[in-house]
């Protein structure tokens, strides 16, 4: 027999399986979804539990902002029932691949749609000396306006994690009470960590946190906390002089005494401004993906988050 | 009391590191441009990508990986262009493209391009640190002490090598010092206006000092002067009109260049010869 009808006769034998008619098969093919960056997919897995089999398309160690979908990608999402992405901007790729699929779409979440969104901080005075906001921009093109880094809030997190469920059930209703429970389950863990921030961060020396890139707008707002950017939304675009100086400043007039840098991008900027300030530096992860050590030990949302937390509290003198 | 500008450290660190490399760049650069060398400094910088990546890889100070690879790199071009192998460009042109091929696949095994390879690119002077300061002084000291010693004898092969051979200068261990200075110089360069523009620093306060000096001695001179006065006026454009610092001092070395160049046609001397006697 040709190659050519062994499988076709394999591809009527596994459409011969597809009708209701025989047996249930032993195991049903689990819902394939894949997820763009790590914080989704993280909310997706602890949704999904055993019901379905959830990917992430940046791999660990990747600055998700540098990231660019090769073919192959695009091929997973292609092969995903349900695709879930943070949105707000921050992929921008999403809408170009989204495009490139045409009819092969899976269905799409955007985790945070219907999030009301804050403006990223420019590297401004917080307290808005009539500097106009720098225009910042990057090679790929002008950086988004709005805060995409929804998730670093835990309230907003949770809603994310509520919009990833009701689009898992969505797609495969039979399963929604799973997805219900799963969701309910990540929520509760969330409700205690936003918690645990707010009497962590109840009575600081200090409110004001430098930190490498505008990513933690949300954060700031919930816990009453100033952020001072070196840098704009992109976490690459490095300051002029100039600006370096004004932030000196500003740092300097709130006795700033610890400069806070990003696991996943290089901390030459950070170390700088901290060495003009004579202040220390500590990690401040905006968790837009793991380290590839942190994914090996499986280190997660919630423990990534309390670090920050610890970190915070050393930084600004907390009781 | 300081001007603003020179309140912060890291903008003295910057000037430190700016005026060592406006200093260097032209001692090195006259002896460069009348052999048709002009591109070296270029070739070097793009080898030295190649180092800071393997410095990257390997997690040294990309400093440290550039000068080691680049010294090789300087080693292997002059190698080439004394035995004749290549002609003196087509040398630069195998290790510029060549050390830049290297570069990017060691980039793409490393996981992309970071911020630190931005900075190697384009140059970062509010990121210099004490210990790059002190690397860059002494980088500085080498190649300015060197060229001070060998002056005679490196302008008599600039002139001409046939007749600096028969008159006893060792021509050949004076050019491999004189190409392992280039690299030094490119690596010392680099920190401050980038990969991409090292050799602009070397080449255009030089053609300046040519374009208006009537001898050598007097061209270098002029050649720091300008380069010293890019740096300068560059740093302070870049602090406070908020510009890229690297290119405002390249464009400030060019606008000083077609000041002369226009200099020189008004008064309507002959355009100097590529070599002032």
């Amino acid at each position: 027999m040709s190659r050519l009808g062994a499988l076709a006769l394999l591809a009527t034998l596994g459409a011969g399986c597809e009708p209701s008619a025989g047996p249930p098969p032993p195991a049903p093919s689990r819902l394939h979804v894949v997820a763009s960056v790590y914080p989704v997919y993280e909310f997706a897995r602890h949704v999904a539990g055993e019901a379905a089999e959830v990917a992430l398309l940046i791999p660990p160690g990747v600055e998700p902002h540098d990231w660019e979908a090769s073919p192959k990608d695009v091929g997973r999402v292609a092969d995903a029932r349900v695709f879930v992405h943070n949105g707000a901007g921050f992929e921008p790729w999403v809408d170009r691949l989204l495009a490139g699929l045409g009819d092969r779409r899976p269905a799409v979440v955007a985790a945070a749609a219907g999030l009301e969104l804050l403006d990223a901080l420019p590297a401004a005075d917080p307290h808005g000396h009539g500097h106009p906001p720098p225009r910042r921009e990057r090679a790929a093109g002008p950086a988004p306006a709005k805060d995409p880094h929804v998730w670093l809030d835990p309230v907003l997190a949770a809603a994310q994690v509520e919009a990833i469920r009701a689009g898992l059930a969505a797609a495969d209703p039979p399963n929604a009470a799973r997805y219900a429970a799963g969701a309910e389950a990540f929520a509760a863990r969330l409700r205690a960590l936003h918690e645990r921030f707010e009497q962590g961060l109840a009575s600081c020396q200090r409110r004001e946190i430098v930190v490498s890139h505008a990513a933690f707008t949300y954060p700031a707002r919930r816990y009453r906390l100033t952020q001072i950017p070196i840098t704009g939304a992109a976490p690459d675009a490095e300051p002029s002089p100039a600006e370096l100086a004004r932030i000196v400043r500003v740092a300097r007039r709130h006795r700033v005494s610890v400069v806070f840098f990003e696991p996943l991008v290089a901390s030459r900027l950070a170390d700088a401004l901290a060495r003009e300030l004579g202040a220390r530096t500590l990690p401040l992860n905006p968790i837009e993906g793991l380290t590839r050590e942190e994914a090996a030990r499986g280190t997660g949302y919630v423990a990534l988050m309390e670090k920050n937390l610890a970190h915070l509290r050393d930084g600004l003198g907390c009781r | 009391m300081l001007p603003e500008f020179l309140e912060y450290g890291f903008m003295q660190r910057a000037f430190a590191v700016g005026l060592m490399t406006a200093l260097i760049c032209p001692a090195i650069g006259v002896f460069l441009v009348p052999r048709r060398l002009s591109l070296i400094a270029d070739t070097l910088a793009h080898v030295a990508l190649a180092g800071v990546a393997v410095g990257l890889i390997l997690g040294l100070s990309p400093v440290l990986g550039a000068l080691l690879v680049t010294a090789a790199g300087a080693v292997g071009i002059e190698r080439l262009r004394a035995r004749g192998t290549l002609q003196g460009d087509a040398s630069l042109a195998v290790f510029l493209s060549g050390g830049f091929a290297v570069a990017v696949v060691l980039i793409s095994l490393s996981g992309g391009f970071n911020a630190d390879l931005f900075a190697v690119l384009f140059g970062s002077i509010v990121t210099v640190s004490p210990l790059d300061v002190w690397v860059v002084l002494a980088l500085g000291a080498l190649v300015g002490s060197t060229v001070a010693l060998f002056y005679r004898q490196l302008l008599a092969i600039t002139l001409s090598e046939e007749l600096a051979r028969t008159s006893g200068v060792p021509v050949a261990a004076l050019n491999l010092v004189l190409t392992v200075l280039t690299a030094l110089t490119t690596v010392v360069t680099m920190r401050m206006v980038g990969v991409l523009l090292v050799s602009a620093m070397i080449v255009i306060p030089t053609l300046t000092g040519f374009a208006v000096a009537r001898s050598f001695r007097l061209a270098t001179a002029i050649a720091i002067a300008a380069a010293v006065t890019s740096v300068v006026v560059g740093l302070i454009a870049a602090y406070y009109l908020r510009l890229a610092a690297g290119g405002s001092v390249v464009l400030t070395a060019l606008a000083i260049f077609g000041a002369a160049t226009l200099a020189r046609s008004l008064r309507g001397r002959r355009p100097a010869p590529p070599l002032p006697p």
